[in-house]
């Protein structure tokens, strides 16, 4: 019953919010309809970086504990956050070129982001090239904190690097202060819902199948 | 603390006895780095034309992707031999294994960098050696030999080992490697960056937390 009832009121969501950003909420004057890409891109690096940190978690969690539970949390969200991470790189990268004029830049936030998902990536690829079994378990577990231990020092360091290296670009809004007025602040909190919603079934289906696939092969 | 300095230079000196005689690290370091080097070379019409940091990232990225390379060949002999299984045995500690290893590598990234930045120096008519250069190359070899050593344990029995090695190792270096490039660049255009006290504080901090945490968390990668 409540698997039903958390369906319904997540494609409700889902339903108003792509109302909301298609024909409610005004556009933005400076960049036209692109800015749409806002109410995609922030919601799913929003939860792509809810599943790093969860993914970091569950892994020390996993590790001081040895329940094969918070491994599995772990795998799954890391599974679904890689996922939620291409989205958010690829809508950042369509939304960069028409507003700053490039594609991508030396960012701090752009390149922790762009490093952590290929840590992620590496985490879930030797999950898959490595023998199955508690070792395995044992070695990404560690790899995650690893990644999670390097994240602040890869934003610090990109700091740094921007300092030399500034943005190569200029477009119509690099100066200015991004106020979003109240319909585009609703729009934007109903899409981070509706996309946390989503997330969090699919990682709880992804929950269930790992944990049947596991018991499969246990 | 004394028989740990003796055993911890009788594993390491094992390490470079195997190594003088099969040469697979140095081959593999230096032929792949040479290759990527001259092949920027050859395909850039005037090499004195290059930007000083695409020249430094020429460098570093060479160091790194043969580097990785070099620890699967590195591991290779004693995964094959499970020569390594038999020093785990051993009643030393598994930290000392570790450094052994740590320090193996270190001593032949070093040698082998001297190589690459004579290559570099010819094929683009600059001097890449000054003492900052060296400095940097220390502090980022004992990074990457780090990392290398930990995570070459680890993917040495997986499939599809170099991938996986250099999916691992590269985007965990980022910081080493903005680091050397960092320096490298500014000595390529003949000035001394501006943040050289920064990035040095920030690479040695990078090193002692890694080394620190990876030698830790080896003892546990090794339980079974």
């Amino acid at each position: 019953m409540i698997r039903q009832l958390y369906i319904v009121v997540s494609a409700i969501v889902f339903l108003v919010s792509l109302w909301m950003i298609f024909l409610w909420v005004p556009t933005e004057i400076n960049q036209g309809v692109v800015q749409r890409i806002l109410y995609v891109h922030v919601p799913f690096a929003w939860v792509s970086m809810v599943a790093i940190v969860a993914v970091a978690v569950y892994s020390v969690l996993f590790l001081a504990t040895k329940n094969p539970k918070w491994d599995n949390f772990a795998q799954s969200f890391a599974e679904v956050g890689v996922v939620a991470a291409i989205v958010m790189l690829v809508s950042g990268i369509v939304w960069a070129r028409p507003v700053w004029g490039v594609f991508w830049t030396g960012e701090a936030k752009l390149t922790t982001a762009l490093i952590l998902f290929f840590i992620y990536c590496a985490y879930l690829m030797f999950r898959s090239y490595f023998p199955a079994g508690a070792t395995r378990n044992r070695i990404a577990a560690i790899i995650a904190v690893i990644g999670a231990i390097d994240s602040p020092i890869i934003y610090y360091a990109a700091q740094i690097w921007q300092q030399n290296h500034p943005r190569a670009v200029v477009g119509p809004l690099s100066t200015q202060e991004s106020n979003l007025n109240p319909e585009m602040m609703i729009t934007l909190l109903m899409c981070v819902l509706s996309v946390t919603l989503v997330f969090a079934g699919t990682v709880w289906i992804q929950i269930q199948s790992n944990k049947y696939h596991g018991a499969a092969n246990a | 603390m004394r028989n740990w300095i003796e055993l911890l230079s009788t594993l390491t000196l094992k390490d470079i006895g195997l190594e003088i005689r099969t040469k697979e690290v140095f081959t593999t370091i230096i032929l792949f780095s040479i290759l990527v080097v001259s092949t920027f070379a050859i395909t850039s019409n005037n090499t004195l034309q290059i930007p000083e940091n695409v020249g430094a990232g020429i460098i570093w990225a060479s160091v790194i992707f043969s580097g990785s390379i070099a620890m699967i060949k590195f591991f290779a002999s004693e995964i094959e031999n499970e020569t390594l299984d038999a020093m785990l045995l051993m009643p030393v500690p598994r930290e000392l294994i570790f450094f052994s290893k740590l320090f193996s590598f270190f001593i032949f990234l070093s040698i082998s960098e001297m190589v690459i930045f004579a290559t570099f120096s010819v094929f683009y008519n600059v001097n890449v050696f000054s003492t900052d250069v060296l400095l940097t190359a220390v502090i980022f070899n004992f990074g990457f030999s780090s990392i290398g050593t930990f995570f070459g344990t680890i993917v040495a029995k997986a499939k599809s080992k170099e991938t996986l090695l250099a999916l691992l190792i590269v985007p965990i270096l980022i910081p080493l490697a903005m680091f050397a490039v960092e320096i490298t660049s500014a000595n390529l255009a003949g000035e001394q960056s501006e943040n050289i006290k920064t990035w040095i504080g920030l690479a040695i901090s990078f090193d002692i937390i890694f080394v620190v945490l990876l030698t830790f968390l080896f003892g546990k990668i090794v339980e079974e």
